[in-house]
């Protein structure tokens, strides 16, 4: 049943080739992200997940990230 | 005003040439008016399919070029007096403009109810001069990685120049081994392309029985990708001719296989 391994590869390349993205630049994306969300959330960044989904035309991303809260800032420092 | 299609592809070997061979032939046979062109320019091979390399005179690029007319390079093929052939150029001069090209298929469509146009594989300028002043593309493809990764590609492309309903042909369906799990079928390559299927054709050995002998599969009475190529061009005609599943199943497919291999 080789096809099945076919298809999975087929679904793989095809996301990629219709989102015009590698898998390294999707990588970069992923770490921007994340620098991004920490700024306006506690979160664990290890847990961070990135896909893409194929579509008719491109692909859609999925990002998901938990969130425990608002990141706790260093107050500056009162002269 | 006849209708210009283009016979795309991406991957080469997959078998656009064979196809445009085959509806030109069947097209004729029907008793249309069918001019073919050969776009392919540098590798000229579609006058090998049809039986005409002897006859070719002038090509694709004196035309573009205004050194020959289009009446001196057009070669009438021997059995079928309505079907004619463009031949393409062994050598790709510097200058062959997408305008000129748009203009030739346009002269053709005045006085061919069917204008059908080989591309090269690839996507670069070989490719964009053969969709030049297309209607209507017919994307090739076989139930392979490599064919049908192209083919989403070139659908994409064909999109973005306007062509935006290509409609699929899926070549060289092997039933035994889509029975075995080994083979995409043609739903499985339809859910990854999602365009509109025209046609199917079997993997058949007389394919190149007919190639040998300079003459398209739809010629052969026993070949059954003949039969296919036939249903393929009654549906450009507007014929609604239902599609026959190339499946695994063992079911009426299998038994008309066994019986035309009887017959043979």
């Amino acid at each position: 049943m080789s096809k099945e391994q076919a298809k999975r590869r087929l679904r793989q390349v095809l996301v990629y080739d219709r989102a015009m993205l590698s898998p390294a630049a999707l990588d970069e994306l992923k770490q921007a992200l994340i620098m991004a969300a920490q700024e306006y959330i506690e979160s664990d960044p290890e847990s961070a997940t990135l896909h893409l989904e194929l579509g008719l035309d491109g692909a859609t991303i999925h990002f998901k990230m938990p969130a425990y809260g608002i990141p706790r800032r260093e107050e500056p420092p009162i002269d | 005003m006849g209708k210009v299609f283009v016979v795309t592809s991406g991957k080469g070997g997959v078998g656009k040439t064979t196809t445009t061979a085959n509806l030109g032939v069947a097209l004729a046979e029907l008793g249309h008016r069918v001019a073919l062109v050969d776009a392919d320019i540098g590798l000229r091979n579609l006058d090998l399919f049809l039986g005409l390399e002897n006859r070719i005179v002038y090509h694709i690029c004196d035309v573009l070029e205004r050194k020959a007319s289009l009446a001196q390079a057009l070669i009438c093929h021997k059995k079928f007096s309505n079907l004619y052939l463009l031949p393409a150029a062994q050598s790709r001069p510097s200058r062959v403009h997408e305008r000129d090209m748009k203009k030739l298929v346009a002269e053709l469509a005045v006085t061919h109810e069917f204008v059908i146009v080989d591309s090269p594989a690839g996507i670069d300028n070989g490719f964009h001069l053969a969709i030049a002043g297309a209607h209507e593309a017919l994307v090739v493809t076989t139930p392979e990685l490599p064919a049908v990764r192209d083919a989403d590609r070139v659908v994409g492309l064909l999109r973005s120049k306007g062509l935006a309903s290509p409609k699929l042909i899926i070549n060289r369906l092997r039933p035994g081994m889509i029975r075995r799990g080994d083979m995409l079928s043609q739903s499985d390559v339809l859910e990854f392309l999602r365009i509109d299927l025209l046609g199917v054709v079997p993997e058949d050995e007389l394919t190149i029985v007919a190639t040998n002998r300079g003459e398209p599969s739809v010629c052969l009475k026993s070949s059954l990708a003949g039969k296919h190529y036939k249903d393929i061009a009654r549906r450009l005609t507007g014929e609604p001719v239902p599609l026959q599943s190339i499946s695994g199943n063992v079911g009426l497919a299998a038994f008309f296989r066994r019986f035309v291999g009887m017959g043979s």
